[in-house]
């Protein structure tokens, strides 16, 4: 139900500025699924917005709103340009597979780091991780603002675009002509399927449901609140991070200024929407990026803005989430009516 | 006067700070009564887009030279936009009993493709603003002049607003019940107010509140509209409000053990003086780091002990 008031909101939109729904909708179709080159860019979408799906499914779990996905997303871009322009470009020597490694391994670190640095301000300064999470996103993008126009700006003289591109073997591996790396997306399931089994059937898994279904009672038996808030913090932002090295070693081939490109926020709605079911969020993931990629294809034919894929995806979470337990709400008020009837 | 530019600054930073104080008085009054409106950033993207909108089809419909009924009207198209979204955050945590966290921030990132979306045709358009206007004896005054009294009918508005929050909240009968229903709504409920109608009411008047706020930056601030208008001043009046130190609902008395200095006083008044801070030219998300750093740890325990403000609302 919630996806048809969605399609109708939209569709009303549509009529309203004037568009005309049936163009829009098949070139968002088409945009997204209509030739291989569209497919894959939509599956390269998908990578990013999988893993920072699979970290925030960690965070959601023990109750925490990890809004900073968005930066540790864009320090995980940091550390593998990092590795990238400091490691690998001067040192040809190095073999393609490991200088991959590292700027993984990098990238997953300088994500944790940004994380724990708000599980830190949660857990000691008493920053609630929304406004910790908001301020450091800001930071991360005035990072790396910085670092494009500043100490890694290219040789020829800075740009505010980004940086020189990377020697294409610190890249991932592409598919043919596209943007779409099979061992990033490989990654990336293999970091959902290992999440998505740790917390089912860990105890790691369970003390953070404990912390996230009730925190008081959690912490009175014994969970250590403090350290869970703080791994499962970490685990997210290396997760993110990941998805940041995917947005430079394949989307991108260099450390651009909009990095992240509202991926995480993205992968937010996603778990909303796939109520933290791992296999759900595959699937979500996956329409959400064709919506998004063939956004792009609207505003090409049709000069609508390409947000509307955006409001797409809005108006559907967010009906989900009004509604979503709509049918259990009447059940219960039909219930209390009968107990009153019973009553009286 | 031989040396107008500091003066000048001053009074500039207190322009632009308006919409931000409008919001954030807005968005105290909103959770001092127990609602989180987390929708900010997109409900001020919106109204901001509507307002001028409005304003601008209106100035162009009636044809007259006067500025003064198309920009008013903007702005009650931009309160109106800012308590829809409220009363839909409102509404889905009190009478559908939703996670209204999650209700906000998804309103934030639609409202804000919908105003992009919407108003894809009204980009980068001249249009009608707010008339400066200066009170004529005391803007002449040296230095305190140009701060404070060469603005616009907006600035003193808001000023007026302020003002006018902080004696509703704190001096008067309603603003008590207010309070109470916000830090104990079950002891509001047993002295007879209506926790959801105050709710409901003081969402939808914050919720207007922020829309004006939006409003002041299409019509006042940064003319016009153009994509991401607002370059996410929703998140710093969010950030400034914990900074001004809104005294959590639920745990009300920890406050004063916890209090940390940053916290000088915990009026919406203080809130005007770190608008005004925030507003300043210079890059504000760094400044927003300390808003959020001083954050009161009494927010994280009550979250974490209760299941949030709109939880206990009893089922009336």
């Amino acid at each position: 139900v919630p996806v048809l008031m969605s399609v109708l909101a939209t569709t009303l939109l549509l009529l309203l500025v004037g568009g005309d729904p049936t163009t829009t909708f098949s070139a968002l179709f088409d945009g997204a699924i209509g030739t291989s080159d569209r497919l894959f860019s939509t599956l390269a979408f998908w990578v990013p917005l999988l893993l920072c799906a699979s970290g925030l499914l960690v965070t959601f779990t023990a109750g925490l709103w990890n809004i900073g996905v968005e930066g540790q997303m864009i320090m995980g871009a940091l550390g593998a340009s990092w590795v990238a322009l400091k490691v690998a470009a001067p040192n040809p020597g190095i073999p393609g597979w490991l200088v991959l490694l590292l700027e993984v391994l990098a990238a997953a670190t300088a994500g944790a780091l940004w994380a724990a640095l708000a599980g830190l301000l949660k857990t000691r300064g008493g920053v609630h991780e929304i406004f910790g999470g908001v301020a450091l996103n800001n930071l991360a993008i005035i990072a790396t603002n910085y670092l494009i126009s500043g100490p890694w700006q290219p040789p020829e003289g800075g740009t505010f675009r980004g940086t020189e591109p990377f020697p294409s073997r610190a890249l991932f591996p592409l598919l043919g002509d596209t943007r779409f790396s099979p061992l990033s997306l490989v990654l990336a399931l293999a970091v959902l399927l290992l999440v998505g089994l740790s917390l089912r059937g860990s105890s790691w898994g369970l003390r953070l449901k404990a912390l996230g279904k009730n925190p008081r009672s959690a912490f009175l038996l014994g969970v250590p609140s403090e350290r869970e808030i703080l791994t499962a913090m970490v685990v997210c932002g290396a997760s993110a991070g990941l998805a940041g090295s995917v947005r430079v070693l394949s989307w991108f081939d260099s450390l651009r200024q909009s990095i992240s490109g509202g991926i995480g926020f993205l992968a937010i709605l996603i778990v909303l929407l796939a109520g933290m079911r791992p296999l759900w969020t595959l699937l979500i993931a996956l329409i959400f990026s064709a919506l998004l990629t063939g956004g792009t294809i609207v505003q090409l034919r049709t000069q609508l803005k390409a947000s509307i894929s955006g409001i797409i995806q809005g108006t559907l979470v967010l009906f989900v989430l009004l509604f979503g337990d709509y049918r259990r709400l009447l059940r219960k008020r039909h219930r209390e009516t009968e107990a009153e009837g019973t009553e009286a | 006067m031989s040396d107008p530019l500091i003066p000048r600054i001053l009074g500039s930073i207190i322009a632009q700070s308006a919409p931000l104080m409008l919001a954030v008085t807005g968005e105290t009054i909103t959770e001092r009564s127990g609602v989180i409106n987390l929708s900010l950033d997109g409900s001020m993207m919106l109204s901001a887009m509507v307002g001028f909108v409005v304003a601008y089809e209106s100035s162009s419909l009636l044809g007259t030279p006067g500025d003064t009924l198309p920009v008013l009207l903007g702005f009650a198209a931009g309160a109106i936009v800012g308590a829809a979204a409220a009363l839909i955050v409102a509404w889905g945590s009190i009478s559908l009993k939703q996670n209204q966290v999650a209700i906000g921030f998804v309103l934030t990132l639609l409202l804000a493709d919908l105003a992009n979306f919407i108003g894809q045709n009204h980009t980068r358009l001249p249009g009608p603003s707010v008339p400066p206007l200066g009170i004529p004896i005391l803007k002449e005054i040296p230095v305190l002049g140009p701060i404070f009294f060469n603005h616009d009918l907006l600035i003193y508005f808001t000023f007026l607003v302020v003002a006018v929050a902080t004696w509703w909240l704190y001096r008067t009968q309603p603003g008590l019940r207010m309070r109470g229903v916000g830090e104990r709504p079950e002891a509001a409920f047993v002295r007879g107010v209506g926790v959801n109608r105050v709710r409901y009411l003081y969402s939808a008047v914050g919720g207007a509140l922020v829309g004006l706020g939006g409003a002041a930056f299409s019509l006042d601030i940064k003319l016009g509209w153009s994509d991401n208008h607002i370059l996410g001043m929703g998140w710093i009046a969010l950030a400034i409000v914990i900074f001004g130190g809104w005294r959590h609902p639920v745990r009300y008395h920890q406050v004063h053990r916890h209090r940390t200095p940053a916290i000088v006083s915990r009026r919406p008044g203080c809130a005007v003086q770190l608008a005004a801070m925030a507003a300043d030219a210079g890059s504000p998300a760094s400044r927003r780091q300390p808003g959020a750093a001083a954050s009161h740890r009494h927010r994280s325990q009550a979250a974490a002990t209760t299941p949030g403000p709109g939880a206990p609302c009893l089922a009336t």
